[in-house]
């Protein structure tokens, strides 16, 4: 080894840092180098020197001031518990009265935007669709009855799950039975109805 | 037998206060040390050191125990340090050029040798230890904050340099060059006292 990269590794040499080989390598060296030996001296005094820096005591009353300290923040985090809390509620009831307003608005009548809300489509599509659903007026007012509205769905329903059923149930549905045919004969006698 | 450090520490994440005390009475002195090393004020290291406590019961519910204690404890204690080391940088105190730059600790509060029970001081040496002991801490300060970091922690509180990378977040190899480029500077500014 070099004095050079020695003198590099000589700090972490005496706080015995090194690996097994870095230490005996550096051992060695100093062995027989005397500046190097005479250098690692010094710093070894000057460790031993900062030795001498004296140590404090905490104040007599630290664990008091550390525990007063820790109340409040312990009541700063009820606080914020609190306010979060509050908040939540004041959300809350927010969104019940939302709620029973509009439970309130459903009514057995209804009117063209609410059946439209109702049935989750756009207004538009209850007006193209106005020859199928079921519906009266008022003077110029369309107005829908929300139970027609229901038994409406539900014959849709049903009509599907007939259509599935036969389709499924026939004994040679390999060709046999014309399923184009039957829907739209049950389509039609629906429509009759 | 005595509960480690770690097992303390989720203790007081299951919500036992008195486990903190335990922790805190620990630790309380060598943390007080270390910051008063740190930052080279006594006042200032008492409430830098209550506010680490503050902070280390704080980050007590989120605490993992993956590494050890003493390098989670001390990661806060830098962190605090460091805080308000930069905040006092922003905002510096205006000073008079006669005062002198490092002052070190107040000695008329106390006296050495109420302060260290060590029989290797006694009341004829005190006063120059005093002295020299200040002068070490003012030789201390004037290194730069990394520095500082690594010679205190390794020096005073016997780390391995792996501990003290973990600490400084940064790799062994930089711990012990900055540990040499400290002891050097050291040597330089303290060589009339050897």
């Amino acid at each position: 080894m070099k004095c050079k990269d020695v003198r590099m590794e000589l700090v972490a040499y005496l706080d015995g840092e090194l690996s097994t080989m870095g230490q005996r390598a550096v051992e060695a060296h100093l062995a027989e180098c005397a500046d190097c030996s005479q250098e690692a001296e010094e710093l070894r005094g000057v460790t031993q020197l900062t030795q001498n820096c004296e140590c404090i005591t905490p104040k007599a009353d630290w664990w008091a001031n550390l525990q007063a300290k820790l109340e409040s923040e312990k009541a700063k985090d009820i606080a914020t518990e609190i306010r979060y809390l509050r908040n939540t509620l004041h959300d809350l009831s927010e969104c019940f009265e939302r709620q029973k307003m509009n439970s309130a608005n459903s009514h057995e009548i209804m009117t063209l935007d609410e059946v439209a809300n109702y049935l989750r489509v756009d207004a538009d599509t209850i007006w193209n669709m106005l020859d199928e659903l079921p519906h009266f007026q008022i003077g110029y007012e369309l107005r829908f009855k929300k139970s027609s509205i229901d038994e409406w769905i539900n014959a849709k329903e049903n009509r599907l799950e007939f259509v599935d059923e036969q389709w499924f149930s026939g004994n040679d549905w390999f060709g046999q039975i014309d399923i184009t045919d039957i829907t739209r004969r049950r389509v039609n006698e629906n429509r009759n109805r | 037998m005595k509960p480690s450090d770690e097992e303390l520490m989720l203790s007081i994440k299951a919500g036992n206060d008195s486990a903190f005390e335990v922790l805190a009475h620990r630790h309380y002195a060598n943390t007080l040390n270390f910051i008063y090393r740190f930052v080279g004020d006594r006042e200032l290291a008492e409430d830098l050191c209550q506010d680490t406590f503050v902070r280390l019961w704080r980050s007590a519910p989120n605490y993992r125990p993956l590494a050890k204690f003493t390098t989670f404890l001390y990661c806060i204690a830098k962190n605090v340090c460091l805080k308000e080391l930069s905040r006092i940088q922003k905002s510096p105190q205006i000073s008079s050029l006669d005062e002198p730059i490092f002052e070190g600790v107040n000695y008329d509060l106390y006296t050495l040798a109420e302060e260290v029970e060590d029989d290797r001081y006694t009341p004829e040496n005190a006063v120059l230890n005093r002295e020299l002991s200040g002068k070490i801490q003012e030789a201390i300060a004037s290194l730069s904050a990394d520095h500082r970091l690594v010679f205190i922690l390794t020096e005073y509180h016997g780390m391995s340099y792996q501990e003290v990378a973990d600490i400084a977040q940064c790799p062994v190899g930089t711990v012990a060059s900055r540990r040499n480029a400290a002891v050097r500077k050291l040597r330089k500014m303290l060589s009339q006292y050897r």
